[in-house]
């Protein structure tokens, strides 16, 4: 159910998210096809080639004579230089993406979670349960907190996620693109009902969007 | 090595087989009372390793329910409670009751033998450390039987869902009770390890020529005390919430970032804790089976001991990535994380690089072990991805870190450990294990195990804990393949029970050193280890030194204890939950434990053979009694930091507090302080008259101490009860003033009370001229822990009463 029409744009968080996780990817995968190549060389070239019992250790191979900090000292410079990589991109991505970027059109919401539902309280007032409607091409802040107990306020297709805690507000933000309905749900475990902790994000046309804004009053569903 | 040497040793092990042969027909003590009451570290451990596997045969069950629910979408096998129940009763015996109980078992048997000790450091403890592990774990386990169900608030038990509000059941407070025995079980059992390793070492068993597995063993148990007291000051003020209605983490200035704190500082290191024997088995593993020294094991042991240790504890925060910690915090986690990666990674490595050169021989242990490391480097990859502070917001809380630390707690420590009981076995049973069930064993639940948690590394939009999804998400068919895999695995461990059966019962004798190792657990030969020649092996007994069919021969005597306390413990707690009357009972049984110790160890009955002197450096002139009580001491320090903290942390984060001296009467608790500090000087008094060898002047100034002890305890309890008969009322549920103040003063009254009782004890003892001027050091560790009680209340006393 991530989306009814077609996506043209990926949306801001969603496409530096990607980027984080495909870098990631590629060294993480590429360590362990070294690795594992490594691993099995050793594994074929120094099995042993006679089928009896083990043979008992040499003592005098008991000890370490030879030093073998040239070979550790590799194995830490080239971890070192694949985690400062990968590191240095994420955090500098991390603190492009917590400021609110500036745009005319920008909408607060504040979520409140609760057993076992969202509210979404717009700027007038209006509350709504387990359905946010935000316009199309803007930037749309939520300010999350909890009701009751520890929730985690998560948009999987925007790629965006934080905690909801009794008592504080975490910030997160979306840039809006195409029209459709996105799942909004609880990634922390609340209780009987966290499975099906689920709202949703629809995001339709400005047009729409401020006909209905104008239709609703505070308090009302 | 001379002729001459080589037939003195031979005699000397003939002589020990004699000794052995003549101990066995000795009438014999039945065998339940034996395992029922034994205190000897290779019993205990065996005693360990069968109770893990009941745990995991509870938590193995808990896992296929999970995973069969989870198979097809909208699937109804559970109700969402009931999964709730399945996933955090999961979790929490599958990590605290099965996997680091298993590495304890191993630690327990092996760790003395490696280094050439005759028993552990506290045998008696040892025993307790076990029983308080299976009874806390009955305990746990007893919630599915009460009203409500078994805890269900994940094995995180996050606040406020863990408290009575939303939680009422009695299910929680079960698994709060059951922790706190086994975080008691862990703290002894640390203690017990650590001091037997750092001063029982044998001679010449220097820190770099110690076995693998026990250098891994000391860094695990060393984890374990620095992170355990956190962690139980925090249950106790969850049980003390949930059964006296305290405040601390249902009111918004404790609450859920409180409990993260205290959960994590102990739940990160954890991790480590269930990893680390595996992997010093797995160094072991891959040095015999190569045939070659275990590579660069100096830099394993640095990077163990000056890499992961400190890490450990210094990266818990990243658990909390997204509860809104600053921006400082976030960066220094991720870059502290990341660097951690380094030791890990250096150590599998060298692991691998210890085949260079070898005759590898592909047994059933070697697999494992390749199997433990295979893992451990998928496991560490994709751990990598949730270090990332950017990558974790979309990454926590979902399927993709389920399958991370999967791959970490059962790829690298079970399979690790695994590798252990095939390598280790034949040492205990005498008997060689099936090799071709063996490796059929290993492939199935390679295979298995992979098609489990490989696909949920791709599910990083499906949330963890939910117990059912709708078909639309398109999560159906990887679900299905890994439940498959799940009863797969599951499945395959049966072969594993088939093969330590038939081991035990119909397997061939395996000789006294099956693998021809040279580590001294094999030989029975420390010294031939560290000086470096080749060990005479016992010829003609298997299990020289102790295992399973020599289970007659003790060299520590049996003691009731250690079971009674635990027991009694077991059943006064069950007992608040189910019946009070069973509480009582238990409570009976508990303190007639506590006699029996105590009569023990006033008429010396209690007699453990005397530790021939060793290798100790850096604690030369420190008997294994004096690092005992300093390790326990250094525990109790890290329990008051973190309820001192945790004080400071509330203070700050509740705007309006009463100043103090609008409740307290300060004049009287200034007044109570100066009885407590004199006290500690009379007890000093006590001390320096027993070194002069004047035993009426001890009993006289012990005396004294008592009745001044015994005055502080009273005008405490006046003082509660004053606060408790205020209008309005000052109690521990009337807001977190109250609960604060009740629940660290209480914690220090126990102190003071269990001091009162070690009191009688020297009392007693002094006037049966127990003590002379040489043999006193029960008075003076008794000195050193009033003064530890004493410091506390300098730190307690202004801040509840003057700040």
């Amino acid at each position: 159910m991530a989306f009814q029409s077609a996506i043209l744009q990926v949306p801001t968080t969603r496409a530096a998210w990607e980027y984080i996780y495909a870098l990631y990817s590629y060294f993480g995968i590429a360590c362990a096809v070294v690795t594992f190549a490594i691993i099995l060389y050793f594994c074929v070239r120094y099995r042993s080639k006679i089928e009896t019992s083990l043979s008992p250790l040499d003592p005098r191979t008991r000890e370490n004579r030879d030093s073998k900090w040239k070979g550790v000292a590799l194995i830490y410079l080239l971890m070192a230089i694949v985690l400062i990589t990968v590191g240095s991109q994420s955090i500098a991505t991390y603190n492009a993406m917590s400021t609110v970027p500036n745009s005319p059109t920008t909408l607060h919401i504040n979520v409140i979670a609760h057993q076992f539902a969202w509210t979404f309280v717009y700027p007038n007032g209006f509350t709504s349960e387990d359905l946010a409607v935000v316009p199309t091409n803007a930037i749309v802040v939520f300010n999350v907190t909890s009701r009751d107990v520890y929730h985690q306020f998560g948009i999987p297709y925007f790629r965006v996620k934080t905690d909801a805690i009794p008592g504080r507000v975490n910030q997160v933000w979306i840039e809006t693109t195409d029209p459709g309905n996105f799942t909004v749900q609880c990634f922390e475990l609340c209780g009987v009902g966290h499975a099906t902790m689920i709202g949703t994000l629809a995001i339709v046309d400005p047009a729409t969007f401020s006909q209905w804004y104008a239709s609703t009053s505070p308090g009302g569903i | 090595m001379s002729v001459e040497e080589r037939l003195s040793k031979i005699e000397k092990r003939l002589g020990a087989i004699e000794k052995q042969l003549a101990a066995r027909h000795k009438p014999q003590t039945s065998w339940l009372k034996y395992w029922l009451f034994t205190t000897d570290h290779k019993q205990v451990g065996i005693l360990y390793f069968v109770t893990s596997f009941y745990f995991l045969f509870i938590g193995g069950i808990l896992a296929l329910l999970m995973r069969t629910q989870l198979a097809f979408p909208l699937n109804t096998l559970l109700t969402g409670a009931a999964y709730n129940q399945a996933v955090s009763m999961h979790g929490l015996i599958m990590v605290l009751w099965f996997l680091s109980p298993l590495g304890a078992a191993f630690a327990n048997y092996f760790v003395p033998l490696q280094i050439g000790a005759k028993d552990v450091a506290f045998p008696r403890f040892n025993a307790f450390s076990y029983w308080m592990y299976a009874f806390g774990g009955l305990v746990a386990i007893s919630g599915f039987f009460v009203p409500g169900g078994a805890a269900a608030a994940g094995w995180t038990n996050y606040a406020p869902l863990n408290s009575k509000l939303f939680l009422p059941g009695g299910g929680e407070t079960l698994i709060g009770l059951g922790l706190l025995m086994l975080w008691g079980s862990l703290t002894m059992g640390g203690v017990n390890l650590v001091a037997t390793i750092l001063v029982m070492r044998a001679p010449g068993m220097t820190w770099m020529k110690v076995p693998p597995f026990t250098f891994f063993t000391l860094i695990t148990q060393l984890m374990l005390l620095w992170s355990v007291p956190s962690i139980f000051s925090g249950t106790l003020a969850l049980v003390v919430d949930r059964a006296l209605g305290s405040l601390f983490f249902v009111s918004a200035g404790g609450s859920s970032i409180l409990w993260d704190h205290m959960w994590w500082f102990f739940g990160h290191p954890e991790v480590y804790v269930v990893i680390l024997p595996g992997l010093g088995a797995a160094a072991e593993i891959f040095s015999v089976f190569s045939g070659r020294p275990l590579y660069a094991k100096k830099m394993i042991f640095v990077a163990l001991a000056l890499g992961m240790l400190p890490f450990s504890f210094a990266i818990y925060g990243h658990h909390m990535y997204l509860t809104g910690i600053n921006a400082l915090q976030r960066e220094y986690l991720t870059t502290n994380t990341e660097i951690n990666t380094l030791p890990s990674g250096v150590i599998v490595l060298c692991f691998a690089a210890t085949m260079i050169g070898g005759a590898v021989k592909y047994k059933t242990p070697m697999l494992m072990a390749l199997g433990s490391i295979a893992t451990f480097i998928i496991g560490g990859i994709t751990g990598v991805f949730d270090s990332s502070l950017f990558l974790d917001v979309q990454l926590r809380g979902s399927y993709q870190v389920v399958s991370h630390f999967h791959y970490i707690m059962v790829g690298t420590a079970e399979f690790a450990l695994f590798g252990a009981i095939y390598y280790w076995l034949p040492r205990w049973t005498g008997r060689m294990y099936n090799e071709t069930v063996g490796k059929i064993h290993f492939i199935l639940s390679f295979v298995f195990f992979n098609m489990l948690f490989f696909p949920m590394t791709f599910l990083f939009e499906m949330p963890r804990r939910i117990y059912t999804y709708l078909p639309s998400t398109g999560w159906g068919p990887f679900n299905l393949i890994e439940t498959i895999g799940a009863w797969g695995f599951g499945l395959a461990q049966i072969l594993l029970l088939y093969v330590m059966i038939e081991m035990a019962t119909f397997g061939k004798p395996a000789g006294p050193n099956p693998w021809n190792v040279s580590s001294p657990e094999w030989t029975g030969d420390a010294e031939a280890y560290v000086k470096n020649y080749p060990a005479v092996y016992a010829t003609g007994s298997v299990a020289l030194d102790g295992g399973v069919h020599s289970h007659a021969h003790a060299s520590t005597p049996l003691n009731s204890s250690p079971l009674l306390i635990s027991g009694g413990l077991a059943l006064f707690f069950a007992g608040l939950v189910w019946a009070l009357p069973v509480s009582l009972v238990g409570i009976v049984i508990a303190f007639w434990g506590v006699g029996i110790w105590f009569k023990d160890d006033l008429y010396g009955l209690f007699k453990v053979p005397e530790e021939p002197p060793g290798e100790k450096w850096p604690l030369n002139h420190m008997s294994h009694v004096r690092v005992g009580v300093w390790l326990t001491l250094a525990g109790e320090m890290i329990l008051f930091t973190a309820i001192i903290g945790s004080y400071l942390f509330i203070r700050e984060n509740v705007p309006i507090w009463p100043p103090p001296a609008s409740i307290h009467n300060i004049h009287l608790a200034t007044f109570n302080t100066l009885l407590l500090f004199s006290s500690a000087m009379t007890v000093f008094m006590a001390l320096y008259s027993i070194r002069q060898g004047n035993r009426n002047g001890f009993v006289g100034w012990m005396i004294g101490s008592f009745a001044l002890g015994a005055g502080f305890l009273s005008i405490k309890m006046y003082e509660w009860w004053d606060l408790l008969n205020r209008n309005p009322p000052f109690n521990i549920a009337s807001g977190l003033p109250g609960s604060t103040y009740y629940f660290m003063t209480g914690i220090h009254a126990a102190h003071i009370l269990v001091g009162l009782a070690f009191m009688v004890f020297l009392i007693t003892k002094g006037l049966k001229g127990g003590f002379t001027a040489q043999n006193h050091d029960a008075v003076e560790y008794f000195a050193l822990y009033w003064a530890f009680v004493d410091i506390v209340w300098i730190f307690l006393f202004p801040l509840l009463y003057l700040i």
